[in-house]
């Protein structure tokens, strides 16, 4: 991965905690691919990525010159995000308390064929890639974050255990077990609803046609 | 030459799969997995969905966080820092927007609070000329004249915060939605879809009498 989606030198950042607004910038333009990985890995489905990212840079201005040492910089800045995305579920669940939800459909909202709670069901879950990103965000939290990590190309086992605060070997294990946690869970899930299956196959054969 | 497929333990295993997809296998990782594949032929087909499942994850993620690129620093941070950081300060004292947020979503949950309008619980149901009526007082009798018709159902009890925005007096503006939820008859009721082309599609709905449809 290039350096622009990765991190920043520790001189740049350095300035940017002593108040170089340019500085910032590059700081967050270096970092924000993998705050936004944190932040889908963690938010409530209905949550914004980009409003979230949005208080995240809000937070970085903020508080950035509170930090004392650079090598903090990473672990600080993952911590922000999960209060962002934490703060978001709280505020979701109290909203869905008193919310009146009007149904879409209402052939399928008769009485009895009530359409189920299911993140299949989605409109962007018809395409494999939304299911497989839906499913890794109910691995548990340790595996969940690195593997996503991981997926933004390139970014090595070393740079994703500065952001978690962990060995690398660490970092590798829940990284493999987490793709075979998904990968049984893709399999369990294919096998559940047959839907999956009939779909995928389809959209196979019509992607090689 | 035979080679004895070596025991590998369920994590190192995984292990070896997950440094081939990420293309960090060693020329040694690499032996071992060849030894294990001769004894185990699945092994390949376990590499090859690890593979593909990794690699459908990536495209999905990337694509997701590209979002990411075009959320930049605040523009007035970066022009006027110190004006950026009194209106920082001012959201500090809500403890931050998220939480500002979160605290008028709680304070609006039981409706508006009658000392916050401009009518009086009396004078809400007394009719006063629009032309005089304040807003509050023109809207109350909207309310409870549609609820007389049955054209007003309710008002739903938490509007939808839009905005708040800090003052420089340490206010903060806000800007909501009000929900009413109304009801009328009508002759058709549609719904929208899309084609298998993703063209979007108006088809009527099929209700029959006695299912009753949330609408």
């Amino acid at each position: 991965m290039s350096e622009s989606t990765v991190g920043t030198d520790l001189r740049t950042l350095s300035a940017a905690m002593q108040g170089d607004r340019e500085a910032l910038q590059a700081v967050w333009r270096a970092h924000r691919r993998w705050v936004a990985v944190i932040l889908m890995a963690h938010k409530p489905r209905e949550a914004d990525v980009e409003d979230l990212l949005q208080a995240v840079a809000v937070q970085l201005c903020r508080k950035i010159h509170e930090l004392r040492e650079p090598e903090a910089f990473k672990p600080w800045l993952r911590t922000v995000a999960l209060n962002a995305a934490r703060a978001a579920g709280r505020s979701t669940t109290r909203r869905k308390r008193h919310t009146l939800r009007l149904s879409r459909d209402p052939v399928l909202s008769a009485p009895g064929t009530a359409p189920r709670e299911d993140p299949r069901d989605a409109t962007d879950a018809r395409d494999e890639g939304a299911r497989l990103l839906a499913l890794a965000r109910e691995l548990p939290e340790s595996y969940r974050e690195p593997l996503l990590m991981r997926c933004l190309h390139g970014m090595s086992y070393r740079q994703i255990g500065e952001v978690l605060d962990l060995p690398e070997t660490t970092i590798e294990t829940r990284i493999a077990r987490g793709r075979r946690m998904l990968r049984q869970a893709a399999e369990a899930d294919t096998t559940r609803d047959p839907r999956d299956a009939s779909s995928r196959t389809h959209r196979q054969a019509r992607s090689s046609s | 030459m035979t080679r004895h497929a070596p025991e590998l333990t369920p994590d190192e295993h995984d292990r070896l799969l997950s440094r081939i997809v990420d293309g960090e296998a060693t020329g040694a990782d690499w032996d071992t997995f060849r030894a294990v594949a001769s004894g185990d032929q699945a092994v390949w087909a376990e590499l090859s969905e690890t593979q593909r499942t990794a690699g459908v994850l990536s495209d999905a993620l990337r694509a997701r966080s590209a979002i990411a690129d075009t959320v930049d620093l605040p523009e007035d941070f970066l022009h006027d820092p110190a004006r950026t950081q009194r209106r920082f300060d001012a959201i500090g004292r809500w403890g931050g927007w998220a939480a500002a947020a979160a605290i008028l979503l709680v304070w609006f949950t039981g409706g508006i609070p009658a000392g916050l309008t401009d009518a009086g619980p009396a004078q809400r149901a007394s009719l006063i000329p629009l032309s005089s009526a304040s807003p509050e007082q023109a809207f109350d009798q909207y309310m409870h004249a549609g609820q007389a018709r049955g054209s007003v159902v309710d008002e739903l009890p938490n509007p939808v915060l839009v905005s708040a925005e800090p003052l420089n007096d340490g206010t903060v503006r806000v800007t909501f939605i009000r929900q009413i939820v109304e009801r009328k008859i009508v002759n058709e009721v549609y719904t929208t879809s899309h084609d298998e082309l993703g063209q979007p599609v108006t088809t009527p709905a099929r209700l029959e009498p006695g299912s009753t449809g949330s609408y």
